[in-house]
C-alpha cells in the first residue's frame, strides 16, 4: 500500500523539480536579443494584466453536493468572497472567469463538466473544493471520478470534507497570487 | 387505547399543546370519496398588493446599509486616533487573511501533525512517536495513510515507522486515526491553510509532518507535550 | 392457506386468505407483514392487492437483493402501501440467474417505471411488459450491474475517456501553462 517513492517530494523545498522555472521577463525578450536590456526599461504590461484580472474573478459554481453548503458561507458576509473580487456567480460559464468544482464528480457527469470548461472563455481558471473534486475522495467505486483533474486541468486543489471558509478563502488568494506570476498575452 | 394509558381523550389531537386539524381520513374508507387538501391562503389585502412588500424589503435594506455606515463612522473616529483594533466595527465580516474569527475553535479538525520523542536516538536524529502499529491506516475510512515499519535505531524503541505518508487530497479530516493512536503520535491541529497547486505536493512525507510549525491558533493547550515548538 | 394462526396480523391474514396457494411463505417479524410468491404470479398478486379490501394503492419501493450462493439467485423486493388503511405489504419473488425474468408492474402502478428501471441497472434483473427498460442511473456505456455482488468493487468504467479518448492529455498543449512561478508550500508563505 505504499506510495510510490518517486511521487514523494520534498515540501517547502524551492528547488524540488515540481516549481516550474520562474517567469523572468527579461529572458528571451526581444530587449534581450537587441541587447538592450541595461538601457530601456520596459514596463511589464503582464504585471498589470494580472493585477487587473485577479481582482475580477468571476466565478461559475459547479456545484454538485454537500460541500455547496460551505460554498455559499463562503459567499456570505462573514467570509466575503466579495473582498477578493470573486463576487458574482455568473450562472452562464461563457461570462465567468473561475469554475468552482464544488462536490462529488460521478462518471456520468465527467462529459458534463467538460463541456462547462469548453464553454469558457480563455482566461479561464479552475478551483476544485473538497476532498471528493480533489481525489474522489473515500469513494473509491463504480461511481466517482478519482479527482476532477482526470477531466479538466485544475489550477488549486483545496482538501477537506468540507473544507473550511478559511480554506476556501486561502485558496483564493493562492490563485490570485498565480494570477498574478502568470504570463499574460496581450494579443 | 387512550382510557388505558390514561391519556386525555383528545390526546391524539394534541401536537405539543396545539390543537392540529383532524385528518381527513376518520375510519372507515368510503368508495369515490375525494378529500382535497388545501393551504388556505393567510395573506392580507396589503401583502396581495405585493409592491408595499416590496418597499417594505428595501426599506429594511436600506436601514441595515445606513446603520452599518454610521457604525463605520464611529469606527472611523476610533480609528483615526490610533485605536481602530479595538474598536466595534460596522459589519460581521471577518477579513480573514489579516484577522481570524474570536470563536474559531481551537479543536477543529485540519492539517496533521506526527509528535516526536523528547529523547534524541543515538546520532541526534529526532524519532517520532508513532510505533507502527498501522492502527491509524485500518480506522481511516479514505485509505489515504501509509506507513512503512521498521527496527527504530533507538535499542530501547521496538518499534517505529520509515514512511509515514498522508495523503492529504484524500483526507476527509474524521479524526479517526487520532482517536485510534495508542501513543499520541497523531494529531489533528486547527491549522486551515491546506490549500495548494499541484496534487503531488498534497501527500504529506513523514519529515514535513514532524517538522511545520502550526501557526493558527498560538494556543499551548493544543500541542502538549512532544511536539517542540521552539526552533 | 385455509389454517392461519391467530398470532399473525390482521393485514396479513387478509391477505392469506385472498391469496390462497399463491404465497409461498410468509412472517410478520418485527411488524413487517411479508409474503414471498412465485414471480410469475407478481402481477396478479398486485393486481388483487389493489383491488382488495386492504386497497394497497402505493408502491412505494421496488428493489432487489443478490443472494449469490443460492440457486434462485436474485430476490426482487415490493412494499406496497395503502392510503386509505394505512397498511404495509412486502412481497418478495425469488428469480434465477439465467433467467432473471419477472412480470412488471407498470400497468398498474406508475411509480414502478423509474424503480423497475433502477433495479434492472443495478442487478439486471429483467421486467417484461414494461414499456422502457433503460439504464436511468448509469450510462449506456456501462457493461455489467455493479450491485451484484460478484461486480468488483473498485472496478471503474470512465465515460469521459471513452468518449474523448486523448482530450485530457492535449490540454498542456493547447494552453501550456509555462512561465508560471508558483509560491512554495502554504503555510511557509509569509503574508
Amino acid at each position: 500500500m505504499a506510495v510510490d517513492p518517486s511521487k514523494i517530494v520534498q515540501l517547502g523545498n524551492g528547488k524540488n523539480g515540481n516549481l516550474v522555472k520562474p517567469y523572468d521577463a527579461n529572458d528571451d525578450s526581444l530587449l534581450t536579443k537587441a541587447g538592450l536590456q541595461d538601457t530601456v526599461w520596459a514596463t511589464r504590461l503582464d504585471a498589470v494584466m494580472g493585477w487587473a484580472r485577479k481582482f475580477s474573478l468571476f466565478q461559475y459554481p459547479f456545484v454538485t453536493a454537500c460541500c455547496g453548503m460551505e460554498f455559499m458561507a463562503v459567499s456570505a458576509s462573514h467570509y466575503d468572497t466579495d473582498r477578493f473580487g470573486a463576487a458574482l456567480p455568473r450562472f452562464s460559464p461563457r461570462q465567468a472567469d473561475m469554475l468552482m468544482i464544488v462536490g462529488t464528480i460521478v462518471h456520468k457527469q465527467a462529459p458534463v463538466l467538460r463541456t462547462v470548461y469548453d464553454q469558457m472563455a480563455d482566461p479561464k481558471w479552475v478551483v476544485a473544493v473538497g476532498a471528493c473534486a480533489v481525489s474522489g475522495g473515500f469513494y473509491q467505486n463504480y461511481t466517482s471520478v478519482p479527482g476532477a483533474d482526470k477531466v479538466i486541468p485544475v489550477d488549486v486543489y483545496i482538501p477537506g470534507c468540507p473544507p473550511r471558509p478559511e480554506t476556501i478563502l486561502d485558496a483564493l488568494v493562492k490563485l490570485q497570487e498565480k494570477i498574478q506570476h502568470s504570463r499574460h498575452d496581450v494579443i | 387505547m387512550s382510557e388505558q394509558l390514561g391519556q386525555n381523550a383528545d390526546f391524539d389531537n394534541l401536537i405539543d399543546g396545539h390543537v392540529m386539524p383532524q385528518p381527513a381520513y376518520q375510519g372507515e374508507f368510503t368508495e369515490g370519496e375525494i378529500v382535497k387538501y388545501y393551504n388556505p391562503s393567510r395573506m392580507t389585502l396589503l401583502e396581495k398588493l405585493y409592491v408595499p412588500a416590496i418597499i417594505g424589503g428595501l426599506m429594511i435594506t436600506a436601514r441595515v446599509f445606513f446603520t452599518n455606515m454610521a457604525k463605520w463612522g464611529i469606527w472611523f473616529t476610533y480609528w483615526i486616533r490610533g485605536k481602530g483594533k479595538d474598536a466595534p466595527k460596522g459589519a460581521v465580516t471577518i477579513y480573514y487573511p489579516e484577522e481570524t474569527r474570536p470563536d474559531y475553535s481551537p479543536i477543529n479538525r485540519g492539517k496533521h501533525i506526527l509528535t516526536m520523542r523528547q529523547q534524541k536516538g543515538p546520532s541526534g536524529e529526532a524519532l517520532p512517536q508513532c510505533v507502527a502499529c498501522y492502527m491509524c491506516a485500518t480506522a481511516c475510512p479514505a485509505f489515504c495513510i501509509h506507513i512503512v515499519a521498521g527496527e527504530s535505531p533507538d535499542p530501547n524503541i521496538e518499534k517505529y515507522c520509515v514512511e509515514f505518508d498522508i495523503e492529504m487530497d484524500k483526507c476527509i479530516f474524521c479524526g479517526y486515526c487520532e482517536e485510534a493512536c495508542p501513543v499520541d503520535a497523531i494529531r489533528l491541529t486547527p491549522e486551515p491553510r491546506m490549500a495548494d497547486y499541484q496534487r503531488e505536493r498534497m501527500i504529506y512525507d513523514r519529515e514535513y509532518l514532524m517538522t511545520w510549525n502550526p501557526t493558527y491558533v498560538e494556543d499551548d493547550h493544543v500541542y502538549p507535550g512532544g511536539h517542540p515548538r521552539e526552533e | 392457506m385455509s389454517e392461519t394462526t391467530p398470532e399473525l396480523s390482521d393485514a396479513l391474514q387478509t391477505v392469506l386468505q385472498g391469496l390462497g396457494d399463491k404465497v409461498l411463505a410468509w412472517h410478520d417479524q418485527h411488524g413487517d407483514d411479508t409474503v414471498l410468491i412465485r414471480p410469475e404470479h407478481r402481477l396478479e398478486v398486485a393486481t388483487w392487492l389493489k383491488e382488495c379490501e386492504l386497497h394497497f394503492d402505493m408502491l412505494m419501493d421496488n428493489t432487489a437483493v443478490d443472494f449469490i450462493e443460492e440457486e434462485p439467485r436474485f430476490e426482487i423486493v415490493d412494499h406496497f402501501f395503502s392510503t386509505k388503511t394505512f397498511k404495509r405489504l412486502r412481497v418478495k419473488c425469488r428469480v434465477p440467474e439465467n433467467k432473471p425474468n419477472a412480470p412488471s408492474l407498470v400497468p398498474l402502478y406508475g411509480s414502478a417505471n423509474w424503480m423497475e428501471r433502477e433495479t434492472y441497472d443495478m442487478y439486471g434483473v429483467v421486467f417484461d411488459g414494461h414499456p422502457d427498460l433503460r439504464r436511468i442511473l448509469l450510462y449506456p456505456e456501462f457493461v455489467g450491474f455493479p450491485l451484484r455482488k460478484d461486480y468488483d468493487k473498485l472496478h471503474e468504467q470512465p465515460l469521459f475517456e471513452a468518449r474523448y479518448p486523448g482530450v485530457r492529455e492535449t490540454d498542456e498543449v493547447i494552453n501550456p501553462r509555462v512561465g508560471v512561478e508558483l509560491p512554495i508550500h502554504g503555510t511557509e508563505v509569509p503574508r
